[in-house]
């Protein structure tokens, strides 16, 4: 028997795990699973309504004997160019992903199937958009039996979403610290008092972490009490608390917070020519835009056929974008939380279930606009550090550089000591050049600033 | 308690006593909204069907 290389994410089902062969994921279907597993996937069946819909990732069957000979099945789904986590995700985009697998768990109950969990692991932003990926997620069920993940569903789709809405979306990060899931009681202590006046938040939230507390360890008989309808009021339910929740009132609340520009209207047809004549010419598909704001200049690049990353660490920002490319049906775009002073560590089982975010970069090009004043001045980091991680990204960078008499830099300045002496464009520049870098200067028109494009020695 | 019989759940995932018993009280309580649903649709839909058929004939 040849051994396996598995996925360090995938330990939890010794009959469904992903492993790796020649940097490709492939799932291996174990004897316990294959009878489900053919069920699902028999024709016109459940894998072809949900794969046809677009809610499951396209996959193929590989002959098992030429891989895992042990194996029942062995699938091969379709790539997914760039994995993100559920903490990294804007408010929408978990909401989508909560969304997708209630109509998932709907479409399979009307099938005899249940989902035997329900985690936002099992979902990945493909073009933009939330698809499954657990293909090994689908058991036949008897449809008055409960739902075993409910729990799982409640605590890692339903509890961080209501305390992003209700309480404040930069609780969003909360979703890395508990990454198995927000413990319902810890839930509802961090929730305000109108939360019980919401249906579903009170019986899902408050209620539920009530029974856990009361019935806690004690073992409880699989009875088929319920019935079909129950399940469906169930996750009619929860469809409804969830499409109930928004972080509209934070937006509001935070509408004169943008990362507001000092530039004039010519400057800033300049700069945006500027940014789509140089990334036209570099080479590559995928753009990383670090600090991308709301992600304008990402949608700018993205019209010119490149696959982009738009980061930021406002979630605010980071979700207004989500949601307007998603209401104009744009799926070029993949828009992560994430702040460049503390990138998404490695975290999970042996700091190997989820990777850091550096390491997930498949940048060709990374690109850097209004950024390099908040790092260096904003927080200290001297500009060589700068240049060195802006290398080990990609290959091609583009910064915008920001001089120390420009509005904005002042605005940082105004309240503390300028100890800043090294913030220069010369110093910069050397930084890149002392890595084997290549560089060159192009200013912005109607500015002070410039931008600069670099190629990394290979 | 109905819930509490033999028959262990044995899942992937502890779905949590609490968790399942509260599931089939909030179920209890909602299946019946399904059901008054589903029904209150048949019931316009017949009555449109005789609404049409008078209007038509």
């Amino acid at each position: 028997m040849t051994t396996l290389t598995r996925h360090p994410a995938s330990f939890r089902d010794d009959a469904g795990f992903v492993f790796v062969r020649d940097g490709r994921p492939y799932r291996f279907v174990g004897q316990r699973l294959a009878s489900d597993f053919n069920a699902f996937i028999a024709p016109n069946g459940l894998a072809d309504e949900l794969v046809r819909a677009g809610l499951l990732l396209p996959f193929e069957l590989i002959p098992p004997e030429t891989m895992a000979p042990d194996a029942a099945f062995v699938i091969a789904p379709e790539p997914v160019p760039v994995i993100s986590y559920p903490y990294e995700w804007p408010f929408s985009a978990l909401r989508d992903a909560a969304l997708l697998t209630l109509e998932i768990e709907e479409r399979a109950s009307r099938r005899g199937f249940r989902l035997r969990d329900a985690t936002p692991f099992n979902i990945q932003f493909v073009h933009g958009r939330p698809v499954f990926i657990d293909h090994t997620s689908f058991e036949r069920a008897d449809p008055g039996q409960p739902w075993v993940a409910y729990r799982q569903f409640c605590e890692q789709f339903l509890a961080p979403l209501a305390i992003s809405s209700l309480v404040d979306p930069r609780l969003g990060s909360m979703n890395a610290t508990f990454i198995n899931g927000i413990p319902l009681d810890l839930a509802v202590r961090l929730l305000p008092r109108r939360s019980l006046f919401s249906f579903g938040l009170f019986a899902h939230l408050h209620l539920h972490a009530w029974a856990q507390r009361k019935y806690e360890g004690r073992p409880t008989a699989k009875r088929a009490t319920g019935s079909a309808n129950q399940h469906a009021g169930i996750i009619a339910s929860l469809r409804r608390t969830i499409e109930s929740l928004s972080i509209n009132g934070h937006h509001t609340r935070w509408a004169n917070y943008t990362r507001t520009t000092s530039y004039t209207e010519r400057a800033a047809a300049a700069k945006a020519a500027l940014v789509e004549q140089i990334v036209g010419y570099l080479p590559g598909t995928w753009v990383w835009d670090l600090g991308a704001n709301d992600g304008v200049y990402s949608e700018m690049i993205a019209a010119l056929g490149r696959s982009v990353v738009a980061i930021d660490s406002d979630p605010i920002a980071v979700d207004r974008g989500y949601l307007r490319r998603r209401d104009n049906g744009d799926y070029r775009v993949l828009a992560l939380v994430g702040d460049l002073m503390n990138p998404t560590p490695a975290i999970g089982w042996a700091n190997e279930e989820r990777s850091a975010l550096v390491d997930r970069v498949n940048a060709d090009v990374v690109v850097a606009l209004a950024l390099v004043h908040h790092l260096a001045i904003g927080s200290n980091v001297p500009l060589a550090m700068i240049a060195e991680l802006l290398c080990r990204l990609a290959p091609n960078v583009v910064v915008e550089w920001v001089p120390k008499d420009d509005p904005m830099v002042q605005r940082l300045l105004a309240t503390r000591d300028d100890i800043f002496d090294a913030y220069r464009l010369e110093t910069f520049l050397d930084a890149f050049h002392q890595l084997g870098a290549v560089t060159s200067v192009h200013p912005i028109e109607d500015s002070q600033r410039s931008m600069i494009v670099v190629r990394r020695h290979k | 308690m109905t819930f509490m019989h033999h028959d262990l759940i044995l899942a992937y995932l502890d779905p949590g006593s609490g968790s399942l018993i509260i599931q089939a009280v909030i179920g209890a309580l909602v299946g019946g909204a399904v059901v008054v649903r589903a029904k209150f649709g048949q019931l316009s839909a017949a009555v449109r069907r005789i609404v049409t058929r008078t209007k038509t004939s």
